[in-house]
This record gives C-alpha cells, sequence and structure tokens, in this order.
C-alpha cells in the first residue's frame, strides 16, 4: 500500500519498455520520478511478448512520429544498449518480394528509407539474398536488405531500464492499479484500486495495453485498437540468420522468420482485430503461421517446436505514435506504441525527458550491469564463479544451464512470479519448456520471498502453479 | 579429471549401467543432477520388479534396490552434478555445487533420459494460464512434493504417463473427467486400462482432442472436439498433459541420429565409438525393468570398451518396413543373441513379425499375439536367426 508522504515531480503509468525508458531518461535531471504498474513487475504487457527486432527504419511512412523515432532509436540503439548490458546483435533484415508488383513495393520502401535518413539499405537480386539467407524461398524475385537492422532481448531492454532508472532514484511501485484521479492547483492525485495514493505535479500515460482507460481517466478521450499477435517459437539452430520479412500489408509488417538472440527461432506474429486485452492462441492460427512463413522461408514448419505463445498490441487508428499533453492539467500521453515502439523507445523517451528543460543531475549513472550468467563461460571461468558463490554450481534449468545463484539475483531484481524468472533468465525456455524446472524455481521464489508455495504465482496475481488448502 | 566409464544420468537406465560397469573391473563416474532414480522417484504405483527381481515394487523401492547395490562399489563414484558439455573426444565438462571439472573417459554411456511434450507444442488453441502440467511434472507435485494441484482435471494423451497420473489424480482426490486420446486407439494396454481408468470409471474418449483450453489467472474449462466434429466444453482447474516424450539429446548433438533417433548395435554402442546410449535417452517406452535391463548391456559392454577388452564387432542391419515404424538396436553383432524391441504403427491382431532377405524372402517368423503402437513388442533372436541384413515387418495371421 503506498501511502502518500512524497509529492512526485512525475508518476509514469506503465511499466513496459516506453514507461521504464521514460522513467530512466527522467532520472538524467534533478527530478522525482515514480513509476506506478498495475501488475507485480514490469515486462508483462507487449514489452513482454514481441519480436526482438530493432527495425532500421525504412517501413514507417515519411513524416510521422514513427517514421522520425524509429530511425533515430535504431541508431542511438547499439550503444544504448550496451550501457544498459543488453544483448544487441546486428544481423541486418530482409525483406523479400515475389513476383513484379511486390518488387515495386521495394522500391517504395527504399525511397521511404532514404527520406527517413535510413543508411545502408539497398534492393538485392534473388542471388545476393539467397547467398545471405540460404534458407529463404528461391521463388523470390527481389529483396531489400537493411545491414544496420538488429535483434536485441526486449524483456532484458525493460529490466535494465527499470533497473538503471531505480539505481537513478526513480521509484517503481507494482499493484498499483490508478482508477481516481483528483486534479488539485500544482498537482495531480492517483488512487489506486487497491487503496494507496501517489501524487505528482505531472503524470504520464504510458500503459500500453491500458493507454484508452487510462486517458479517459485524466480527462482525455483515444480511440485505440488491440491487435493480436501469434507467434510459434522453435529450436536451436536458427533457420535464418536475420529477420526475414514478406511485402508488408496495411495490417502490418506481417508474419516473419526471425532469429532470436538465444539462438532460437520464430514464426509470427498474426495480426488480427481483436476486443478482448488478453491474448490468447486461435486455434487456426498455427496453420495460418505455417502457410505464411513456409512462403518465406520453405520447410520451416518442419523445424522442432518449442512453443507457441500470444501478445496484444494496442495501437493507435491512424496507426502512429502519439505523444501530446492531455487536456487538463499537466497530463501526457506516450501511446499507440506498437511496432516500431521497441526501437524508437530510447528516442522517444530521451526526446521528451529533454524537452522539460530541467537541470542535470551530474550523480546520473548510465551503466547497468546484467546479471552474470554462468551459461556459455570457459571452465575456468565457471570455477572461478562457483568458488565465489556455490549456488553457481547448483543448475536448477538444465536446458538453459541457469543456476540457482542467478534465479537469486533476478528474485533481487524483481522478479516475484515463475514467469518473471523466466523472462529475465530464459528457465523454462528450452526444450523442456519448464515442465523440469518450474517446481524448483517456484521453490527457490518461495523461499527468497518468504512466501508459502501455493503463494507463488506464475505471472498473474492468483496463478499459483499450486493449490492451497481451501482451494 | 580421468574415469573408465562416465555415465551420465543417474536414472533407471543409468543405475544399472553404472553397476555393471563396475562388476566389470571398470573405475565409474555416474553424474546425476537430482535424485538418485530420476523419473522413478516419483512413481508409487506398483508395476516395477517383476522382471528383474521377480516381486513387484514402487518405483521408489525399485530404486532403492539399486541405489543399495550402488553403494557396494567404492569404484562408483556419484557426482552430484549437470554434464554442461560433452566432447566428441569423450572430456566433460561437469558442473557441481563444488566447481566445475572436466572428466576424460574412455567410453561414455548416455542414459540422460528425457523430456516430456509440454502444451505450447501441441495445437491447443485458446490461453495457457496456470493449471497446465505435464504428467510427470503432475506426479511429482503430488507424490514427492505433496503438493495440490487441481480439483477437476482432463488429462491429455492415453498412453502409461496419462493413465498413471490419472489414477494418481483420484486417489489424490482429484476429479478426473476424463482422458482423452486423438488416435481412434488408445495408447495403452488393455490391462493398463482396467488399472487405471475402468477401476474409477474414468472415460477414455477416442479420436477426442483437446481444441482449446480457456481461462484467464487459471484454467477454467476445456473445449473437447470429437471425431464427428462436435464440441463438447468441459469445465475444469487443471490439465494434466501426457502427449509422449522425446530424449534430450542435446548434449551429444555430435552423434548423428538416423530417421526414428539415434541408431546402435546390440551392444547398445552408437555409431561414434566408445558411445554407449540407453534408456529413455535411446528409445521411450514403459517398463523400468526393460529400460535397466538395457542399461546393463549397456555399463557392461561400455566397461569392456573402455579396458581395451573389446573392439568394433561385425554386425548385421535390422531395418523396419511396412507397419514396423521403428526398431532397436538396429544392429545385431554376429555370434550373438539380442532382445530387439519392436514398434508398430497401428494396432494389429494375431501379428506375426517376418524377418525377410534383400530379395523379400522370409527367413524367419516370430508368432506374437497382438501388438499396438502404443506398447513395444519385445523378441529375442538367437546368434544362428541372424546372419544376414534383414528386414522387419509385421504381418497380420489371416
Amino acid at each position: 500500500m503506498l501511502y502518500n508522504v512524497r509529492m512526485y515531480d512525475f508518476c509514469i503509468i506503465g511499466g513496459g519498455v516506453i514507461g521504464c525508458a521514460v522513467a530512466r531518461e527522467l532520472t538524467r535531471y534533478k527530478t522525482g520520478v515514480v513509476v506506478v504498474e498495475s501488475r507485480e513487475d514490469v515486462c508483462t504487457g507487449a514489452s513482454g511478448a514481441n519480436s526482438g527486432i530493432i527495425h532500421a527504419g525504412y517501413d514507417p511512412v515519411p513524416g510521422t512520429l514513427k517514421a522520425k523515432y524509429n530511425a533515430l532509436g535504431a541508431k542511438m540503439f547499439p550503444s544504448y544498449a550496451a550501457a544498459l548490458g543488453v544483448p544487441f546483435v546486428r544481423t541486418g533484415s530482409l525483406l523479400v518480394a515475389f513476383g513484379e508488383s511486390e518488387k515495386d513495393m521495394l522500391r517504395v520502401l527504399l525511397e521511404r528509407g532514404e527520406k527517413n535518413g535510413v543508411k545502408n539499405l539497398r534492393v538485392i537480386k534473388k542471388e545476393e539474398a539467397l547467398a545471405l539467407e540460404p534458407y529463404v524461398s528461391p521463388e523470390l524475385s527481389a529483396a531489400l536488405y537493411s545491414a544496420d537492422a538488429g535483434i536485441t532481448n526486449p524483456f532484458e531492454l525493460t529490466y535494465a531500464l527499470k533497473e538503471n532508472a531505480e539505481k537513478n532514484g526513480a521509484r517503481f511501485e507494482f499493484g498499483f492499479e490508478a482508477v481516481t484521479c483528483e486534479h488539485t492547483a500544482d498537482a495531480i492525485k492517483l488512487g489506486s484500486a487497491s487503496g494507496g495514493y501517489v501524487t505528482a505535479k505531472n503524470v504520464i500515460n504510458c500503459a500500453g495495453e491500458g493507454a484508452g482507460p487510462v486517458a479517459r481517466l485524466l480527462g482525455d478521450l483515444v480511440y485505440m485498437k488491440h491487435r493480436m499477435g501469434e507467434y510459434v517459437l522453435f529450436d536451436k539452430p536458427s533457420a535464418v540468420r536475420m529477420p526475414v520479412f514478406g511485402v508488408p500489408d496495411e495490417r502490418g509488417k506481417g508474419v516473419l522468420v526471425s532469429p532470436a538472440v538465444s539462438g532460437k527461432f520464430f514464426i509470427g506474429p498474426t495480426s488480427v482485430e481483436s476486443k478482448r486485452v488478453n491474448p490468447y492462441f486461435r486455434r487456426g492460427a498455427v496453420r495460418e503461421l505455417f502457410s505464411a512463413a513456409e512462403k518465406l522461408v520453405p520447410g520451416v514448419s518442419c523445424a522442432p517446436r518449442l512453443t507457441k505463445y500470444a501478445g496484444m498490441r494496442t495501437a493507435a487508428a491512424d496507426g502512429d505514435f502519439h505523444i501530446f499533453k492531455g487536456g487538463r492539467g499537466n497530463v501526457w500521453h506516450i501511446i499507440g506504441t506498437d511496432s516500431p515502439g521497441l526501437t524508437a523507445a530510447p528516442a522517444i523517451a530521451s526526446a521528451f525527458a529533454r524537452s522539460f528543460g530541467l537541470e542535470r543531475e551530474p550523480s546520473f549513472d548510465p551503466v547497468r550491469h546484467g546479471i552474470v550468467r554462468i551459461a556459455g563461460k570457459s571452465a575456468a571461468e565457471k570455477q572461478a564463479l562457483i568458488s565465489c558463490d556455490s549456488r553457481y554450481g547448483n543448475i536448477v534449468c538444465r536446458c538453459e544451464c541457469v543456476s540457482e545463484a542467478e534465479v537469486i539475483e533476478a528474485i533481487k531484481r524483481g522478479a516475484r512470479t515463475v514467469d518473471g524468472v523466466k523472462k529475465r533468465l530464459g528457465t523454462g525456455m528450452g526444450k523442456c519448456q519448464g515442465s523440469g524446472c518450474d517446481d524448483k524455481i517456484a521453490a527457490l521464489l518461495a523461499r527468497e520471498l518468504g512466501k508459502s508455495i501455493e503463494n507463488v504465482d506464475k505471472n498473474v496475481c492468483g496463478s499459483g502453479l499450486y493449490l492451497g488448502e481451501d482451494a | 579429471m580421468q574415469t573408465d566409464v562416465l555415465v551420465i544420468g543417474g536414472g533407471a537406465a543409468g543405475l544399472a549401467a553404472a553397476i555393471a560397469a563396475a562388476e566389470k573391473g571398470a573405475n565409474v563416474t555416474l553424474v546425476e543432477s537430482g535424485t538418485l532414480g530420476g523419473t522413478l522417484v516419483r512413481r508409487i504405483d506398483d508395476s516395477f520388479g517383476k522382471q528383474i527381481f521377480g516381486e513387484v515394487m514402487t518405483g521408489r523401492e525399485y530404486v532403492r534396490r539399486f541405489t543399495d547395490k550402488l553403494s557396494l562399489y567404492p569404484r562408483i563414484r556419484v557426482v552430484k552434478g549437470v554434464v554442461t558439455a560433452l566432447g566428441a573426444d569423450k572430456t566433460a565438462e561437469i558442473v557441481s555445487t563444488d566447481g566445475c571439472r572436466v572428466y576424460k573417459a574412455k567410453a561414455v554411456v548416455l542414459a540422460s533420459g528425457s523430456r516430456e511434450r509440454t502444451v505450447g507444442m501441441l495445437d491447443v488453441g485458446g490461453t495457457h494460464p496456470a493449471g497446465i502440467m505435464t504428467a510427470g511434472a503432475a506426479l511429482k507435485a503430488m507424490n514427492v512434493d505433496g503438493r495440490r494441484i487441481g480439483t477437476r482435471a482432463v488429462v491429455i494423451g492415453s498412453g502409461e504417463s496419462g493413465l498413471t497420473a490419472a489414477r494418481r489424480l483420484t486417489l489424490e482426490g482429484v476429479k478426473v473427467e476424463c482422458v482423452t486420446e486423438r488416435m481412434p486407439y488408445s495408447a495403452c494396454t488393455p490391462d493398463m486400462k482396467v488399472y487405471c481408468l475402468d477401476d474409477y470409471r474414468i472415460p477414455l474418449l477416442l479420436s477426442a482432442e483437446v481444441s482449446e483450453i480457456r481461462g484467464d489467472v487459471r484454467v477454467r474449462e476445456v473445449v473437447i472436439l470429437r471425431s464427428g466434429g462436435e464440441e463438447q466444453t468441459v469445465r475444469c482447474d487443471l490439465v494434466v498433459v501426457a502427449a509422449g516424450r522425446m530424449p534430450l539429446s542435446a548434449l551429444y548433438g555430435f552423434i548423428k541420429p538416423g530417421a526414428k533417433g539415434i541408431e546402435t548395435d546390440s551392444h547398445c554402442m552408437t555409431c561414434s565409438a566408445g558411445f554407449f546410449i540407453c534408456g529413455n535417452a535411446l528409445h521411450v517406452r514403459s517398463g523400468a525393468d526393460n529400460v535397466s535391463e538395457e542399461g546393463r548391456i549397456a555399463g557392461g559392454y561400455a566397461a569392456e570398451y573402455a579396458l581395451k577388452r573389446r573392439i568394433a564387432e561385425k554386425a548385421y542391419w535390422l531395418t523396419p518396413t511396412g507397419n514396423v515404424s521403428a526398431l532397436w538396436p538396429q544392429r545385431i553383432v554376429a555370434g550373438e543373441g539380442a532382445t530387439v524391441a519392436v514398434r508398430v504403427n497401428r494396432p494389429i491382431r494375431s501379428a506375426c513379425l517376418a524377418f525377410k532377405d534383400g530379395t523379400g524372402k522370409t527367413v524367419m517368423r516370430k508368432e506374437k499375439l497382438t501388438m499396438i503402437p502404443g506398447d513395444e513388442t519385445r523378441i529375442y533372436l538367437d546368434a544362428e536367426d541372424v546372419t544376414q541384413n534383414l528386414y522387419v515387418v509385421a504381418e497380420e495371421n489371416l
């Protein structure tokens, strides 16, 4: 329960990648920041279920906010990620065309890219495309190759932003669903469904899937659309070296085939308008995904499947980012941040924070180190880690080689649920998909958080792996 | 660290392999990441021991027999740890709370078992909230950890795993609404069906698939699609997935598998000399007793290999054809008898296994009563039976 003893300068509603990036950028200045998040952790919405692709920026229409912030974000990303200890791999990306009319589309995208300031972008012939990606369909007519595009771990980015923001003085409040809003002379008081309050001079709506209701609460009417995206994840090794797209249509970039930083790869997302906010997997979705992906990379549906998952993107009616001051009081909205929202996040956040003309905070530290991982280290390095902390030698997730020490650190950094540990460390994302380690992770959470194991949730409140006595 | 035989995995296969290798005089290092006994530790039904010990017992008691015997061999060193890397040169990186050590072995026995298929791998739509577990995880939660996992359950899959879970759930007070099976025949023996389902009046729905799971925080209901296209909604708060197992083979990717997995000879040796494989890591089957027997063979021959007592042998190929979808081992060492496990791709009554030569002439016949896909048929071949490469087919005795 958050009792109001302090007036913050900024209250950010929403702990996704946008909210966390804005929080972190604001801490560069002398200002008090709080992020209120309705769930138990950051990165639980669309930030926790997306393609993780850093797009070069040729896709958005020139002149839109998406075009501006995508290109800027893509340029900022490598050093931004490096400071935050977040992986970024400059894989490049390939957009393939079939037939002549799609070839024309490539030139349109090339021009767009040039207008948007994207470098290292060119239309290539079939032979060069096949040399870059041997498994891509030989039926392609031409392709658009973007050398600057890349992939990242979108979860790690959100967690890193949160940790760095906290290190620099931002406060995070979880389980805070803003349901009341009171405008006073110089501040706004937000009330939580569970009874707590927070007061701030400025409120920023970064609520993602909740952008519509939060905007209404703050006194503005916005029309948001929810579009669900389904994915199928396959085991290593990846069929492709870089994200492979087809030509985009009005619904978006379409189904793509892409590697993940972990070495696994996936196909997706679909794009389905939905009234529901919770994502789900439609019955025909696998067939739809396979049929679209097979066109790009024949044979891909025969790869060993690990799992399927769905995310929900919330977009503005006109499809662009919307960053604007609300009608009442010091309220801002940063909404409509679907693709390329992840790529644009650093650029949006830093421009937004800078716009207040605040005094810089000299003690701001941009560096955040990720959790030290035992996987992938040499035998000598592993030995050194275990000598320092024997819990590095207790491997709890065999498939991904994750130790007890790392799980404990993830919990220290904010993981509260089995999925929270999973998104931070990749536990349960390997071959056994949690069937061999969920119980161990839950037991560690129970121990570290001082809870009974029946109160340890898989994700949302009440989603315990085990039932209590009175269930 | 040097060792003669490195056994990776201390479950039914690995325990037997370690003991057999030690009995032949080899120094053995047995690596197990969890509890010795592996998946058997969660089995408290009494379907173990009949073959090997001549008496029935629970999985835990069966494990105890082996661990008691293990402690009699000082040349077996048990390491509680995880093999994080394995080289084709028989070096293994082992991580434990004591540190990270590299072991060099003369022979390696892969007994690392299998993993279960999970709900995300199936074509089930809807949501995947809390309340979905694999059969193995469910058994462990109930039998080992003493947890409550649901009040009303639907089990997907009618193999040994699913049926054991259905019975256990019922005895723990969970109402098992039904077991669904997507094939038109059940994946288990008729005996098991009576023992696990009929005795508890649990319906088995054949040609039925769970097409959707619903629920946001926890499972609320499932939609079952029947063969005629009808749908049935069943309220439940637990879905147990018993949809099969696959070998956990990330460690030994350098051993090139055949179409049906790693291929071995009747000594359990793979095509990589000195690498032996046994148990669920090789092929998934029900019945720990024959897993232990296979482990015993693998461990014994691994020791012989390590101690340089045997070299590569002449062997004949057995190739599955027709209704025989797979068999193990694929190569029979010349001059020795061997037990062959055969799987068919559909139920066959009054079956007869025919062994044919390259021209299609039947060289040998072995009669069997009924063969079903869910159960392996084991036959013993004498040394004189296999003197050339043979094709194996299952024919119906008409």
